[in-house]
C-alpha cells in the first residue's frame, strides 16, 4: 500500500530533487502493476520499509522495530488518510468554484470565501488597537489581527 | 601487504553517506577499481582513442599495441599463451562462446552427458540447459557434502564414457567452496571428457595456473578482478580453439572475405568479432599489473585472515546461520548467511541504511542451490584485498544490532 502514498509524495519531491525521481518511478511502476491486477515485483514496499526503519536502528531501536513490524498497517493508515484528504479537498474546491466558498456550513472558516477579509474585521477589534480602525487600509487591519504587539507596531503606518 | 596503502589507491573508499564510511563487502559481485586502472581507461579515451587493427596512424597503432599487450599480460597471469586468451564481455559470454562453439562443432551426440556441480553460477548452468533441449545432452549434477564441499565420490560415480564435458567452478560464488580442481580435471581427462573451469571467483583472489590444473577451457570476468565492467575472458587450449567454429561473425575475425565465403582470422581474433571493448581490455591489463605487483599469494593470505575473523564473528551472533565450509583453507573470502525472521533483502537494506555496509542478498545467480537452502534467498558478505578487520567489526556489530532489533 505504501507505493500509492509514496507515488504522490515522491512525485512531488521528485520535481525538485533528482534523487527522489528514481524512487517515484519505482513507485509508479508498482502502482501501475497493482492497477493492472499484477503483483508488485519491484520490492519497492520492502525497500521503503527498510529505508525508513533502518534510519532508526542506531538511534531509536524501539521505533525502528515498531516501524518494521507494523509497516503494512501504517501504510494502510496513511493511504486511507491520503484518500480522505483528497476527497475533502476535491469537495472544497468544487464548493469554492460553484458557491464561492470552500466551506458551505461556516463560510468564515474559508479564507478564499468572497469578501472574507471584510468579514474578518471583528477579529481585528479583539486585539485592542490604539488607533482608529477606520483610518487603516484593509490589508493593514488584516495584518494586525490577533496580536497586540503587531497592532502597536503598525500604528505609525496606520495613522498616515 | 600494506592494506592502508592499498586502500588509498581506491578513490571510492573515501566515500561517506550520512557521515558513515562506505564498507564494501560485495566483492563477489564486482570489485572496486584502483586509480591505476581508472587512469589507463581515461588515458585511452583522452590521449589515444582509435579503433584497433584497422588504422595505420599512430593512435591506432598505439591502441592496438596496448590492447594486444593486455592479452599477453592476462596470458602470463594464468600461465597461458597470448593467443589462447579471448577477450569477451564476461564469464557468462565465455561460457556461451564455448557452448555455441561445441554445439556448432557437433561435438555432442544425443545421450552424451555434461557434469557440473550443484553449486554452479547460472552462467555455468543455463548454457548447458540449452544443449539439453537442443542437442539431447543430459546435464548431470555432482552433489555437495553436508559441509558444502564437493562430494568427490558422487562425482566419480557419475562420470562415465558418456561424459563429454566436465564444467566446474573453482570457487563457488555462494558457499565459497574451493573445489579440488586439479583432481576434478584429472578424473575428467581420464574419462576422455573436455574440462572447463569457471574461475570468475578464483582468478581475482589466488594464483592460478591453467597448465597446472590442465584446464581445456577457463572462463573469467574482469570486473571482479579490479578491471572495468564489460570485459572478461576465455582461456582455451590452442588446438581446441582452432577446432572450435567462431561464435560471432563480422569485422576483424576474418583474414579474407569473398562474396560467398570467408577465411577466419588467427587466434584470438577469430573469436573477437567487431570493435571490442578496447578501453576495458586495456583496463584489464592494468588490473593484472596491479594484482601482480602486490602478489596473488599475499592477497590470498590477507583474505584468509579476514575470512577467518569474519566467520568467527558472524557465526557467533545469535540468530545467524552460516552456510560455508567454515574453514579458510577450503573456501574463498565469502560468508553466506541468513538471519532468523528477517528476510535477506531486508537485512541487506538495513545494513546499507544504518551503517553504509554494502552486501549482496537474494539468489546470487545460483538459484538451484540457494533456494534449496532458503527459498527467500540468503545474504553474502565477500572480501577483497582492501578490506580490513575493523570493517568486519563494524559489520558484525551492526548485524548483531539489527538481528536483535528486527528479529
Amino acid at each position: 500500500m505504501i507505493c500509492l502514498v509514496a507515488l504522490v509524495v515522491l512525485g512531488i519531491l521528485g520535481i525538485f530533487s533528482a534523487s527522489h525521481r528514481a524512487l517515484a518511478r519505482e513507485a509508479f511502476d508498482c502502482v501501475f502493476r497493482r492497477l493492472t491486477l499484477r503483483k508488485c515485483t519491484t520490492g519497492f514496499d520492502k525497500k521503503m520499509r527498510m529505508k525508513i526503519s533502518g534510519k532508526f536502528i542506531n538511534t531509536n531501536p524501539k521505533l525502528s522495530r515498531f516501524l518494521y513490524k507494523y509497516f503494512e498497517i501504517i501504510s494502510w493508515a496513511f493511504t486511507i488518510l491520503m484518500f480522505a484528504s483528497l476527497i475533502y479537498s476535491a469537495a472544497a474546491l468544487y464548493n469554492l468554484y460553484v458557491y464561492g466558498t470552500c466551506d458551505l456550513d461556516n463560510p468564515q472558516n474559508c479564507v478564499f470565501t468572497e469578501g472574507q477579509m471584510v468579514e474578518n474585521k471583528p477579529v481585528v477589534l479583539d486585539c485592542s488597537c490604539t488607533f482608529p480602525i477606520d483610518e487603516c487600509t484593509q490589508s493593514q487591519i488584516y495584518s494586525c489581527s490577533g496580536s497586540e504587539d503587531l497592532c502597536d507596531c503598525l500604528e505609525p503606518h496606520c495613522t498616515g | 601487504m600494506n592494506v592502508e596503502k592499498i586502500r588509498k589507491d581506491f578513490p571510492i573508499l573515501k566515500r561517506k553517506d550520512d557521515g558513515k564510511q562506505l564498507i564494501y563487502f560485495d566483492n563477489a559481485a564486482t570489485s572496486l577499481k584502483p586509480e591505476a586502472v581508472l587512469d589507463e581507461v581515461v588515458d585511452y579515451y583522452s590521449r589515444y582513442t582509435a579503433n584497433i587493427h584497422r588504422g595505420v596512424h599512430k593512435l591506432s597503432q598505439e591502441a592496438s599495441e596496448k590492447y594486444e599487450m593486455a592479452h599477453r599480460k592476462v596470458a602470463k597471469f594464468i600461465n597461458a599463451k597470448h593467443d589462447e586468451i579471448i577477450f569477451t564481455r564476461n564469464a557468462t559470454e565465455s561460457f556461451n562462446l564455448l557452448m555455441y562453439g561445441l554445439y556448432n562443432q557437433k561435438y555432442f551426440s544425443e545421450g552424451d552427458e555434461i557434469i557440473i556441480s550443484a553449486m554452479e553460477h547460472h552462467a555455468n548452468i543455463v548454457p548447458w540447459q540449452f544443449l539439453e533441449k537442443n542437442a539431447g545432452v543430459k546435464l548431470v549434477y555432482a552433489e555437495l557434502n553436508e559441509d558444502f564441499t564437493l562430494n568427490m565420490d558422487d562425482y566419480r560415480e557419475k562420470i562415465s564414457p558418456k561424459t563429454k564435458l566436465v564444467s566446474m567452478t573453482h570457487i563457488s560464488n555462494t558457499v565459497a567452496t574451493i573445489t579440488p580442481i586439479k583432481e576434478i580435471g584429472k578424473i575428467a581427462k581420464d574419462a576422455g571428457a573436455l574440462f572447463a573451469v569457471d574461475a570468475a571467483q578464483s582468478i581475482p583472489h589466488m594464483k592460478l595456473d591453467v597448465k597446472d590444473i590442465n584446464a581445456d577451457f577457463l572462463a573469467f570476468s574482469g570486473h571482479k578482478m579490479l578491471a572495468p565492467t564489460g570485459i572478461g575472458g576465455l582461456f582455451g587450449k590452442k588446438e581446441l580453439l582452432e577446432r572450435l567454429p567462431p561464435f560471432m561473425f563480422g569485422g576483424d575475425m576474418i583474414l579474407s572475405v569473398e562474396r560467398h565465403s570467408s577465411e577466419w582470422n588467427d587466434l584470438p581474433h577469430k573469436f573477437e568479432a567487431g570493435t571490442p571493448h578496447i578501453a576495458g581490455g586495456i583496463g584489464l591489463g592494468a588490473a593484472v599489473d596491479y594484482l601482480s605487483k602486490i602478489g596473488m599469494d599475499e592477497i590470498r593470505s590477507h583474505e584468509k585472515e579476514i575470512l577467518e575473523y569474519a566467520l568467527d564473528r558472524v557465526n557467533g551472533i545469535e540468530g545467524i546461520t552460516v552456510y560455508n565450509p567454515m574453514d579458510a583453507e577450503k573456501q574463498g573470502g565469502i560468508v553466506l548467511f541468513s538471519a532468523k525472521e528477517i528476510e535477506a533483502h531486508d537485512l541487506a537494506l538495513a545494513l546499507d541504511e544504518s551503517a553504509n555496509v554494502a552486501i549482496r542478498s537474494g539468489m546470487h545467480c545460483a538459484e538451484p542451490l540457494v533456494s534449496s537452502l532458503n527459498p527467500k534467498g540468503l545474504d553474502r558478505a565477500s572480501f577483497y584485498l582492501y578490506n580490513t578487520k575493523e570493517e568486519v567489526d563494524v559489520f558484525a556489530e551492526q548485524l548483531e544490532k539489527i538481528v536483535k532489533t528486527l528479529g
